[in-house]
């Protein structure tokens, strides 16, 4: 009788546990909401430092890579966000928990306008960036928190020369046209770039004609058939990092700098300025005319 | 191997520059089939991850990946490093000349299956490392 009483209380015991960390559970992710929705988000309902005051614990302190900041710095450095990014937005992609440990991982969206952090900015440009938050919780209220923020793309982003919005709009569609099929080729999306290219589309590019890729490649056909698979077999991207962008026209141009791996060799280029020329007719790509350091892709094709 | 095995090699003997051994060689045994690493803007896949790790071995020599704390939840772990080094020669658009250091915060999520890296979100704070080798 002794034995089933002991284990009758060992699972109250486990039972009313199990509920106190639900009912912890539930108010830490409930600050944690407010955290991100109200004080990270602008909103028009409140205020960073009126969201977060009930949430922050009593020597909270917020640590990056130099510097902790206290409760007070940290609404005062929030508030100064609202001013300079008036859409600042702050997702979480994903939220999970061990312990009194919670890991948040956001996208961090807005469009500043005026100094932020020693950028010039007119609110026509804005950034997007991944940032990961490590929060301390106890009782509903943040105790401690360790966050990384990709600042870097962020300040990549608001220098970068945009498509102005003024553009007209044969323009607007050839630098649209122009970028997707960058992005589906830097996904590997087959079928989205096949639905972007020309039939009569031409990839140019020049160089040493003993690397097997170099064109000119004429047709859509021919481009899929013979110079991908050539291109793909033996060169990888490791770096691509567009700068700048213009639009006139049916004329597209991309200016960026990267670095590639030539497998033939195992050997990486050094870091050389690309250039891109894009024609666009009907909607899709008629000309891809490609722009590099062709004597440094040569080289470490050719493993010197 | 372990998850926790791998991650140690991971950070100890491929973000972190040793005379044993090269990132190709540690990673190519962990990294999964369709291994992917995530950052605000782009995807890599595992040829690109090490090929971009060779390339940080060069230009960074004592190239440092430090972990704090490993937490583990089910198939994910987080990873929160310090990370240091003195790069000599063009790093991120930078010249460097391999007198100043940087020593910043970073943090990844890994989904680990069987002693594996399945996917990997990582975040770097590397605006502080441009502002440190720049100051």
């Amino acid at each position: 009788m002794n034995k089933y009483l002991i284990i009758c209380f060992a699972f109250i015991l486990f039972a009313s546990c199990n509920k106190t960390n639900r009912a912890q559970d539930k108010s830490n992710r409930n600050a944690i909401a407010t955290f991100y929705n109200k004080a990270l988000t602008v909103s028009n309902s409140t205020k960073p430092t009126a969201a977060l005051t009930p949430f922050l614990a009593e020597g909270y302190k917020s640590s990056s890579s130099l510097d902790s900041k206290g409760a007070k710095e940290l609404m005062g450095q929030l508030e100064f966000f609202w001013k300079v990014i008036p859409d600042l937005k702050w997702e979480p992609q994903e939220i999970f928990n061990e312990g009194d440990v919670y890991i948040v991982r956001s996208i961090a969206s807005g469009t500043p306008n005026g100094n932020f952090m020693g950028v010039p900015t007119d609110g026509s440009k804005s950034f997007k960036i991944m940032t990961i938050d490590r929060h301390t919780m106890k009782d509903g209220k943040f105790v401690s928190t360790y966050h990384v923020e990709d600042w870097a793309t962020a300040m990549k982003q608001l220098k970068r020369n945009q498509p102005n919005n003024n553009m007209d709009k044969k323009s607007k569609e050839t630098m649209d046209v122009a970028m997707a099929f960058m992005d589906a080729m830097g996904k590997g999306e087959m079928d989205k770039m096949m639905s972007l290219m020309h039939d009569d589309m031409v990839w140019q590019n020049a160089g040493d004609k003993s690397l097997p890729w170099i064109g000119p490649w004429k047709g859509k056909e021919i481009i899929l058939e013979k110079f991908m698979p050539l291109f793909g077999g033996n060169f990888k991207t490791i770096k691509w990092e567009p700068n700048d962008a213009v639009s006139n026209g049916d004329t597209a141009a991309f200016f960026g700098q990267m670095v590639g791996l030539l497998t033939k060799s195992n050997k990486q280029t050094k870091e050389f300025t690309y250039a891109l020329r894009v024609k666009v007719k009907d909607g899709k790509v008629i000309l891809w005319n490609w722009f590099e350091d062709s004597f440094e892709v040569s080289r470490a094709y050719h493993g010197k | 191997m372990g998850n926790k095995e791998a991650i140690t090699k991971f950070y100890g003997k491929a973000l972190t520059t040793n005379t044993e051994t090269r990132p190709t060689q540690v990673l190519s045994p962990i990294l999964a089939d369709g291994y992917e690493s995530s950052g605000s803007v782009e995807s890599k896949g595992a040829e690109q991850l090490m090929g971009q790790l060779e390339f940080f071995w060069k230009i960074i020599p004592d190239l440092k990946w430090e972990p704090q704390e490993i937490i583990n939840v089910g198939d994910l772990y987080v990873v929160r490093s310090i990370a240091t080094g003195t790069p000599n020669g063009d790093f991120m658009g930078l010249p460097t000349d391999g007198s100043k250091s940087f020593k910043i915060m970073t943090i990844d999520i890994h989904t680990m299956k069987d002693g594996k890296f399945v996917n990997t979100f990582h975040v770097e704070d590397w605006v502080t490392a441009m502002k440190q080798l720049k100051g």
